[in-house]
């Protein structure tokens, strides 16, 4: 080949690439845009899906730009997009993590003009109290999630204790009592010591049950607890209790009686600890408790029944963790009013019918609609039994883009005209939920501590990311059986260092002591 | 000659002779200018106290302060020590084991047998951390391990790997090891493919023994691609893999395994501090430059091979 | 020619020889397991891998994994714009790698030095996201697959290499192509290239498993499903599949998420096997010899 072969085979891939490069997306006359970024568990069709339908019918002058995000990637992107200024006119995002910054860097606008004229449905569907977990320096910044952390419950395995002979366990002495059973006296009687107690996650995640006992909590995320003590507003990571917490912790340990492996296990090893028939305590949402038993009995175990108890009553207290919602919907700023509507109109009874109730976040409505016209959700033995419903529920959660919306909440029908049909949908969530999660959320609706401070403060964008780092690794210290006495003092002399104090001082100023 | 080009200096000379070498570079070179240089205006972050509120341009200056609190963070001596000893042990034993796998895989007479090895050992490079982490721990648990389960059966103390000071940087480089080396073994095969065939038939005419061929002509016939990989390597000695390090650390570990790469990714991707993790990148990158610049010319006098 | 024979050897020699073998047969065991692992998990039901009784053989054989997979939404367009990303990608990385490597491997090239140093200094200061993503933005390539191959165009480490090699090819040889009237291109094309295939096909081999596999650049700079990679896909079936109840985004997990083991198991083997198809066709210049006599001025 001679060069000038060469020369013209690289012209004309640069040129093919120019003319990608300044073809950009034509924009269509008189429309407004809106950029609206998903954050979906995965990418569907929602372009051509019956949410999406319903919103371009019902707003022809809207040019809707749907922008998934890949859940897995989101941590990445997401400051990037912040950095870059590039954030779209919607999108979700953890309050958590991002608002001080997003609020300080005027990437997002308060909402309570526009909520007051376009966003009736929102602020009256809403779960009471709820539109609280986005408000920050009295201003409502974004609309959280129905979907509630508060549905935690301590699990145990009835059958096993049946096994033993053993009573259902309330303190904290009686369920260490149970541990050691249940690690020591072969609860399941297979011949082989191969059981335990206890297990949790590395980073001490999910025994929160364990903690409140003691009053205190790191919380489901580890976000910290913070309670009213003296009348001021306390981290529950500093209190002397959380020592003494992590200390009973410690001694569980070196006794036995908790998985050896807790201090490592990833989220997938220890859920696989429980389909194995190995541990006899579980801290986490009773939602899924149907999937475990019936994965137990599946592999033989035929009573298995891992089921919601009271949480432990221990020295200074009892409880489970309710970390109320720090994700929600956030809006940039551009074309504010249109947005707001847009969004408010997904919570409408117009908009359920329309979109054949293809809105909530977990459960899914039937293919065919009932003699009214009205959409039928699977009921809880339906969705156990009909083999069809896992390829149903997929369909419709990925055809969506997640809203606020979720039938778990009790309000979410008030606004709607038509009581009838608001009543239908109301039966149709008790209708979905399993014996487990019916007690289990009575349990959590009685025992649950809510933090006093769920949203974050400024000084947390600074600090809070190496303090809950430098906590975990002084749990883990002390669980794993390292001299408590010293890792504690380094721990409050290094959290008082390094913006604890900041933010405790932030916190009493702008979260007032109800 | 005569005409224009005999008014020129030698430089000037040599310049028109090549020209169209130069401008070859040149037109490549303006590539790197768009897409490596003019992202580099990013890094002045490390200067200013970044803030999304102002944006790049109107953040304020604030001169070496980020450096500062870098060298003031009480986790930033253990990040260095833990990276130096990681990324020390993983240049010292991984850095050579390619180079032996491939001088190994040179000497193998059946062509089935090197080839089979040599693809075996490439595989585990596509293998994605994530997965060869959940490997790693069936095989390392304390409990049902089968490491473990050998060392029980042994009458030993079954060891927990992964939640132990001792154990857990051995286990980053063996791992790292046995994962990656195919990769770059494929580097030295390639370079010595390209040694001349009659140069072994000349040795062995010669009657030179195979230790002696290993040493004399293997060894010197890739010596000029292990100078450049080390040079490059020790450019990165601040760097142990970030994958790696995060899916296998838990705070079990941190005062043994938390390293730059780790410590930045809090810092940056969940902290959003931006200025703050530039300027760490910069420390590290100029720590990196230093290190080429130096072994560069230290290799350079030595083996006579370079960068440049 | 003389050719080496095993029965040639001196007692030290087998034994060493024979010590090569072994050490090259465990680690090859070594390096082979997780493969085997993986693939077993491929094709076992996730019911059994749970139960941690999968290790190198299936437990009740099943290509559930893979149907599930290739039901998917999205894996054929995955695929077509994997292949593009591939194929035009790998040859825009290989010609303008030698278009660079070439001028810096001739000392005869004015500002040798300055060029070196410009390159390498990029290989030690990496570019930052941030700045990369406003570039494309800027340069128009948003949502575009060519986002995924201009920015990542050449690897600096992967061009050196290709640069030292380069530099082992005598000058005399393009002395006398010049006499013969050939340009600069020409002996790149004619001489150079031919003149390297083991270490060029080695590092096309290497351009082509960055290009198939490349995945945070299409996270960041792909914003419309049609134009994700295989990558992308994989991930997003993968994600589908997750243990539901991971607290819905749960922060302290995502990056260590494995969803259902035998579908993370299945996209492992299939994002292996266009590279292990075209492995061994590429092995074959990395044999010692085949560059008989090649390198003579």
């Amino acid at each position: 080949m001679s060069k000038n072969k060469f020369f013209l085979l690289f012209l004309i891939i640069f040129l093919l690439s120019s003319t990608q490069i300044f073809s950009g997306a034509q924009k269509e006359e008189g429309k407004v845009t809106l950029r609206w970024m998903d954050l979906p568990e995965a990418i569907g069709d929602v372009e051509n899906g019956e949410f999406m339908t319903a919103l371009k019918e019902k707003f022809p002058e809207v040019d809707f730009q749907l922008e998934p995000i890949l859940y897995s990637a989101y941590k990445e992107k997401f400051p990037v997009l912040m950095a870059a200024g590039d954030l779209p006119e919607i999108f979700q995002t953890n309050a958590q993590s991002y608002l001080p910054q997003l609020v300080a860097g005027n990437l997002i606008a308060p909402l309570d003009d526009a909520l007051k004229t376009y966003g009736k449905d929102i602020v009256g569907n809403a779960r009471e109290g709820h539109l609280a977990f986005g408000q920050y320096s009295g201003k409502q910044y974004s609309i959280p999630g129905s979907y509630s952390l508060k549905y935690f419950a301590q699990n145990i395995r009835m059958d096993w204790l049946e096994n033993l002979g053993k009573a259902v366990p309330k303190t904290m002495d009686e369920f260490r009592d149970v541990a050691r059973a249940f690690t020591f006296s072969d609860p399941d009687g297979n011949g082989k010591d191969d059981t335990y107690g206890t297990a949790f996650r590395q980073n001490i995640n999910f025994i929160d049950s364990f903690f409140n006992a003691y009053g205190v909590a790191p919380n489901h995320h580890q976000i910290g607890m913070w309670r009213i003590r003296n009348g001021k507003q306390t981290n529950d990571w500093v209190q002397p209790e959380m020592k003494e917490a992590l200390e009973n912790l410690a001694s569980w340990y070196e006794e036995g009686i908790i998985h050896p492996e807790s201090l490592t296990l990833d989220w997938n090893q220890w859920w696989n600890l429980y389909l194995q028939n190995k541990v006899g305590m579980w801290y986490h949402q009773p939602r899924r408790l149907s999937e475990m038993n019936s994965s137990l009995i599946k592999a033989g175990i035929k009573n298995a029944k891992m089921w919601p108890i009271a949480p432990p009553k221990g020295p200074y207290g009892q409880g489970t963790s309710n970390e109320g919602q720090p994700w929600g919907t956030f809006f940039s700023g551009n074309n504010l009013d249109k947005a707001v509507e847009v969004y408010n109109y997904t919570f409408t009874q117009e908009f359920f019918l329309k979109s054949k109730g293809q809105l909530d976040y977990a459960f899914a409505p039937k293919p065919e609609l009932n003699s009214k016209g009205w959409p039928v959700y699977y009921t809880y033995d339906e969705a156990l039994t009909d083999p069809n419903y896992e390829e149903r529920r997929k369909k419709v959660q990925y055809s969506r883009v997640w809203t606020g919306w979720a039938l778990e909440n009790p309000n979410m029908t008030k606004t709607w005209p038509d009581r009838d049909l608001a009543a239908h949908v109301m039966q149709q969530f008790q209708n979905t939920l399993g014996g487990a999660q019916i007690e289990g959320n009575k349990l959590a609706d009685k025992w649950a501590v809510t933090s006093s401070k769920t949203v974050p403060v400024p000084a947390d964008a600074k600090y809070f990311v190496n303090l809950q780092s430098m906590f975990r690794e002084i749990a883990t210290k002390i669980v794993s059986g390292k001299d408590s006495d010293q890792v504690w003092s380094e721990w409050l002399a290094y959290y008082n260092a390094n913006g604890g104090a900041e933010i405790e001082k932030q916190v009493n100023e702008l979260i007032p002591v109800k | 000659m005569q005409g224009p080009a005999s008014r020129f200096s030698s430089f000037q000379k040599q310049f028109w002779k090549n020209r169209f070498l130069f401008f070859m570079a040149l037109s490549i070179l303006a590539w790197y200018a768009i897409f490596r240089y003019i992202p580099y205006y990013w890094n002045l972050i490390a200067f200013k106290d970044y803030q999304y509120s102002m944006g790049f341009a109107k953040s304020p200056w604030v001169g070496f302060e980020n450096f500062k609190a870098l060298f003031q963070d009480p986790f930033f001596l253990r990040v260095l020590r833990n990276t130096l000893v990681i990324s020390g042990l993983k240049i010292a034993i991984g850095f050579p084991f390619p180079i032996i796998l491939a001088i190994f895989l040179n000497e193998v007479f059946k062509s089935a047998f090197k080839k089979t090895i040599q693809t075996i050992t490439f595989v585990p490079f596509f293998i994605s951390w994530v997965i060869y982490a959940s490997i790693l721990f069936s095989v390392l648990s304390p409990s049902v391990g089968m490491l473990n389960v050998l060392i029980s059966r042994l009458g030993g103390e079954p060891i927990y790997f992964l939640a132990s000071e001792k154990w857990f940087r051995p286990i980053l480089v063996i791992s790292d090891i046995t994962k990656q080396s195919g990769y770059f073994t494929v580097i030295y095969m390639a370079a010595l493919a390209g040694v001349d065939e009659e140069i072994f038939e000349a040795a062995i005419c010669d009657g030179a023994n195979l230790f002696q061929r290993i040493w004399h002509i293997t060894i010197p016939g890739i010596a000029p691609v292990i100078t450049i990989l080390f040079i490059l390597r020790l450019g990165q000695l601040l760097t142990v893999g970030f994958e790696q390090v995060y899916i296998l650390y838990s705070p079990m570990v941190y005062d043994v395994g938390d390293v730059i790469e780790t410590f930045n990714y809090r810092q940056g991707i969940l902290g959003g501090r931006f200025s703050y993790t530039t300027a760490l990148g910069l420390f590290k990158s100029s720590i990196g430059f230093v290190l080429v610049i130096a072994s560069n010319w230290v290799l350079k006098k030595l083996t006579g091979h370079g960068l440049w | 020619m003389r050719k080496l024979k095993f029965k040639n050897y001196k007692l030290s020699e087998k034994l060493f020889i024979l010590f090569i073998h072994i050490f090259l047969l465990l680690f090859g065991v070594i390096c082979i397991f997780p493969f085997f692992n993986v693939l077993a998990r491929s094709l076992s039901p996730e019911f059994y891998i749970q139960q941690g009784q999968v290790w190198l053989w299936p437990i009740r054989l099943t290509v559930n994994a893979y149907v599930k997979i290739f039901q998917a939404m999205g894996i054929v367009s995955g695929f077509k714009n994997s292949t593009f990303v591939a194929i035009v990608g790998t040859a825009i990385n290989l010609i303008m790698s030698f278009l660079i490597a070439y001028p810096l491997s001739r000392k005869r090239l004015p500002l040798r030095k300055t060029f070196i140093f410009i390159v390498v200094f990029t290989m030690l200061f990496p570019t930052g996201i941030i700045p990369m993503y406003l570039l494309v933005k800027k340069l128009g390539l948003m949502n575009s697959l060519w986002a995924l191959i201009w920015p990542y165009a050449i690897t600096t480490f992967n061009m050196i290499i290709i640069k030292n090699y380069f530099q082992t090819i005598p000058e005399s040889l393009e002395e006398s192509a010049f006499i013969d009237g050939a340009g600069e291109l020409t002996i790149l094309f004619k001489i150079f290239v031919p003149l390297s295939k083991p270490v060029i096909s080695a590092i096309g081999l290497f351009y082509l498993i960055f290009n198939w596999n490349i995945f945070m650049p299409a996270v960041f700079f792909i914003t419309h499903p049609s134009k994700y990679t295989i990558q992308v896909v994989l991930r997003d079936i993968l994600t589908q599949h997750m243990l539901e109840d991971q607290l819905p985004f749960d922060q302290a997990s995502l990056m260590s998420l494995a969803g259902p083991e035998a579908i993370q198991a299945a996209v492992t083997i299939l994002a292996m096997i266009p590279i292990l198809i075209i492995y061994p066709f590429i092995q074959k210049y990395f044999t010692r010899g085949m560059m008989i006599g090649s390198v003579k001025g």
